[in-house]
């Protein structure tokens, strides 16, 4: 778990005045949104971001945008029930928009992020299991970091019995890889530039990167990542000189030293999935990384790689937790269809605020 | 120094089985907790060692001591580093730690106790004392190098193998280039490597088992180990004239970027071009000089013998930067020679070609040419009427390198000939290259 993911009250977004609302309808307009489906859509977000609890319910989300109507309270509820839960209102517009606003800024990387929406408590640094044992539900999303900037593509809501141990859940692992084949068919149509961008997340993103069956999986659909990794994993085995200890269970910061060239990056093997290297960052922290060179088959890679996943451990993801800074996991007792929902609506008015998207997708059917 | 501080889980449940009621649970937390924080530089990663150590487990024990001993001496501690080694050299025993054995045996081939390296590999390596195949291949191999360091050749050749049947895939790329480079070395008339019993004692069949090797290497696709591979492949490939086959392996090389053999493959490559260049042009003289009119060539005669003679020699013509020698200007010489062939030279642009001259007797004289004059002169053959007359009538072969070599027109009983067949060799920086005719001329 991302410690900077729970740390304090999420930050404020500004609530649109009239004029930036009418921008807004503009730009739902644009999407190919109803002018009905606008409106609604823009006092949800409102009351989202005016709401001044981290968590929060449709009840409440009503009380607010009834704000001095105190009886149209529950009329404000079911039309953000409505909203969240009318498959009529496609997210179709609202994800292509996404994409293609990140293509135009330019993507350095692909984020990924796992955080739970509800119904599991991290207390002293332990997950423990919601109350009666009831299921756990992460919200799961890729986002498009560029120079500076970070802009959400994708989000998917999955639901999963309450975790007995930390490492990530078949649930977690499907919604990761299920935005990964949307993207790669996305890409097709909407390409960036220099091809699809490599994929990283933190250490600590409830062990995504520690997972050799999600990173297999990546490995098998061509992906290039770098995950962040604790020092003290020990499920690395790296390419050693014959005159080198043979120790076993050896942890990353055993293996590597950032400050030895011949140390700081080394081929894994052993268990995870093939190509993949362990690196050990300037600033001391550790990441696994699986570079994409498109040799042909037969050719000898020597050093080339490595050098690669050098330049892959470089990056490093963002401190904060962008479905936090969006507010994308406060909504409670949701479906996992509506947290998703809630999810695009806030990422794509968010942008529209800002005057960053770009409008182009498709009309809604 | 490192600055990590982003413990996982693991650190979490080491934390909390250093205080388990299980003696050894808590000593192999306290191990693997203390090796943690003591490669991040961080807490009281030595103090928990010695904890493990107190615990008189022997699998523990062994390794945190000769963890600890590995710490002291990096940090400087002589005394403290030789404590705790003679420490694990007692704890610990080929069957449980084979890993801290191995790592001993290194330190003793490190500070030159090698028989007590070899003692400490062959106990490991003696049938039945380590269950782990993997350990014992990889101390098979550590025993070779120091086998191969003692002129053992046999019984190198046999660890290596051993070694390649049993290692993990990095050791086996490891083994197979030793044993590869071991093979080639018993194909060098220079080597004091003698082809130990087993092995082929055909240079040819040594040095085509050695490319097997080589190309096995390949396939692995190990960082610096494959390039390598590739790299001396393409030298087997080029000895037996395969000059195709040489640079498609140069080229992988070459494409893998290594910083040490992609450059030597460039090299090499650039050479071969030049050779091909150089054959072209050799071709081109012979075929001006059968033609030419003023000598009266046996043309069935030139062209069977000499070049079946001076092109596969050519082809083995060494790179070298000649010595220097006093400008001799072909139109001052006295010697008649029939037939003259400059066609090599190489070195940077103050280098000098030498050649030879030969009155097609017994006398003949050593010249030597500045490789500015050749280049200027954009010749590479030379050509006497017999009236010491020098014209004209090579080719460039290329812009940067030229092979030197000489073609005389002699007698079939030609003791020059046979007195440049044994003045090929390299000395002091130059290389001769002499190429022998058998053919004769009628003037």
């Amino acid at each position: 778990m991302d410690a900077s993911a729970t740390a304090g009250p999420p930050p404020r977004l500004r609530p649109p005045d009239s004029r930036e609302q009418r921008s807004l309808h503009e730009g739902l307009r644009a999407l190919g949104y109803s002018a009905k489906v606008a409106d609604v859509l823009i006092d949800y977000y409102g009351a989202v971001v005016v709401s001044r609890t981290p968590e929060f319910k449709l009840s409440e989300l009503g009380a607010v945008a009834a704000v001095g109507h105190s009886e149209k309270r529950l009329v404000y509820r079911d039309r953000f029930r409505r909203v969240l839960q009318r498959p009529g209102i496609s997210i179709e517009p609202m994800r292509r928009a996404l994409l293609e606003t990140a293509r135009r800024e330019g993507v350095n990387a692909i984020l990924i992020e796992v955080d739970p929406v509800v119904d599991i408590v991290v207390k002293d640094e332990k997950i423990i299991p919601g109350p009666e044992g009831s299921a756990g539900r992460d919200l799961v999303s890729l986002a498009a970091v560029g120079d500076g900037t970070r802009i959400p593509l994708n989000w998917i809501c999955v639901e999963h019995p309450p975790p007995d141990h930390l490492d990530i859940s078949d649930a977690d692992r499907g919604g990761v890889l299920e935005l990964i084949d949307e993207l790669i068919a996305d890409v097709e149509e909407i390409s960036f530039e220099g091809g699809l961008p490599p994929l990283f997340c933190s250490p600590g993103e409830f062990g995504l990167g520690e997972d050799e069956v999600l990173r297999d999986g990546l490995g098998k659909r061509g992906m290039e990542y770098v995950f962040g990794l604790s020092a003290d994993y020990t499920r690395v085995e790296v390419l050693a000189h014959p005159f080198e200890s043979p120790e076993p269970d050896r942890t990353l910061a055993e293996l590597l030293d950032p400050e030895d060239p011949d140390r700081a990056v080394r081929e894994a093997t052993g268990s995870g999935p093939a190509g993949e290297f362990a690196i050990a960052r300037p600033d001391g922290s550790f990441a696994i990384a699986r570079p994409e060179l498109g040799l042909d088959a037969g050719s000898i890679s020597g050093h080339r790689p490595r050098e690669r996943a050098a330049e892959l451990g470089s990056r490093r993801a963002p401190t904060h937790s962008l479905s936090h800074e969006l507010r994308a996991r406060g909504l409670q007792g949701a479906t996992p269809g509506s947290v998703r929902r809630h999810a695009f609506v806030i990422s794509i008015l968010t942008l529209m605020s800002e005057k960053r998207l770009v409008t182009g997708g498709e009309a809604p059917t | 120094m490192k600055t990590q501080r982003n413990h996982g889980p693991r650190v979490r449940q080491w934390h909390d089985e250093l205080n388990s009621s299980l003696p050894d649970v808590a000593a192999l937390a306290a191990l693997r907790l203390g090796r943690y924080l003591l490669a991040i530089d961080e807490g009281e990663g030595a103090k928990l060692l010695s904890r493990a150590l107190r615990a008189e487990n022997p699998q523990v024990g062994a390794r945190a001591a000769w963890a600890l001993a590995e710490a002291y001496r990096a940090a400087g501690e002589c005394r403290l580093s030789q404590i705790y080694q003679l420490r694990a050299e007692r704890i610990s025993e080929e069957h449980l730690t084979p890993d801290v054995v191995l790592s001993l045996a290194s330190r003793y081939a490190a500070v030159g106790e090698v028989d007590r390296a070899i003692n400490a590999y062959q106990r490991l390596l003696d049938e039945g004392t380590v269950a782990d195949r993997e350990i014992v291949a990889l101390a098979a191999f550590r025993l070779s190098d120091l086998l191969i360091e003692r002129r053992s050749y046999v019984r190198a050749v046999k660890l290596l193998r051993k070694a390649i049947r049993d290692g993990a895939p990095t050791l086996r790329a490891h083994a197979m280039s030793d044993l590869a480079d071991l093979l080639i070395a018993c194909t060098t008339d220079e080597s004091e490597v003698k082809v130990p019993t087993g092995l082929p004692e055909d240079c040819e069949e040594l040095r085509e088992a050695a490319a097997t090797l080589y190309q096995r290497i390949i396939e692995t696709d190990h960082p610096d180990l494959a390039p390598r591979a590739a790299y001396h492949l393409a030298g087997i490939r080029q000895d037996a004239g395969d000059w195709v086959a040489a640079e498609e392996v140069l080229q992988m090389v070459l494409e893998s970027e290594h910083p040490v053999y992609a450059p030597m493959a460039e090299r090499r490559l650039l050479d071969n071009e030049q050779r091909a260049s150089f054959d072209a042009a050799v071709d081109k003289f012979l075929a001006e000089v059968l033609t030419a009119p003023q000598l009266s060539l046996d043309e069935s005669a030139f062209n069977r013998d000499t070049e079946k003679v001076l092109v596969p020699t050519l082809r083995e013509a060494e790179w070298c930067e000649p010595v220097s020698a006093e400008r001799c200007d072909f139109t001052d010489s006295h010697v008649p020679v029939s037939h003259v062939l400059i066609v090599h030279l190489v070195g940077p642009p103050k280098a000098r070609a030498a050649g030879w001259i030969s009155d097609g007797l017994d006398v003949w004289e050593r010249v030597e040419l500045r490789r500015d004059h050749i280049m200027q002169a954009h010749m590479v053959g030379y050509r006497f009427d017999g009236l010491n007359n020098l014209s004209g009538c090579g080719w460039i072969a290329s812009s940067g390198l030229i092979a030197d070599a000489i073609l005389r027109q002699t007698s079939p009983s030609d003791p020059i000939a046979e007195a440049l067949g044994t003045e090929r060799q390299v000395s002091g920086g130059s290389c001769l290259v002499s190429v022998d005719s058998k053919s004769s001329v009628q003037h």
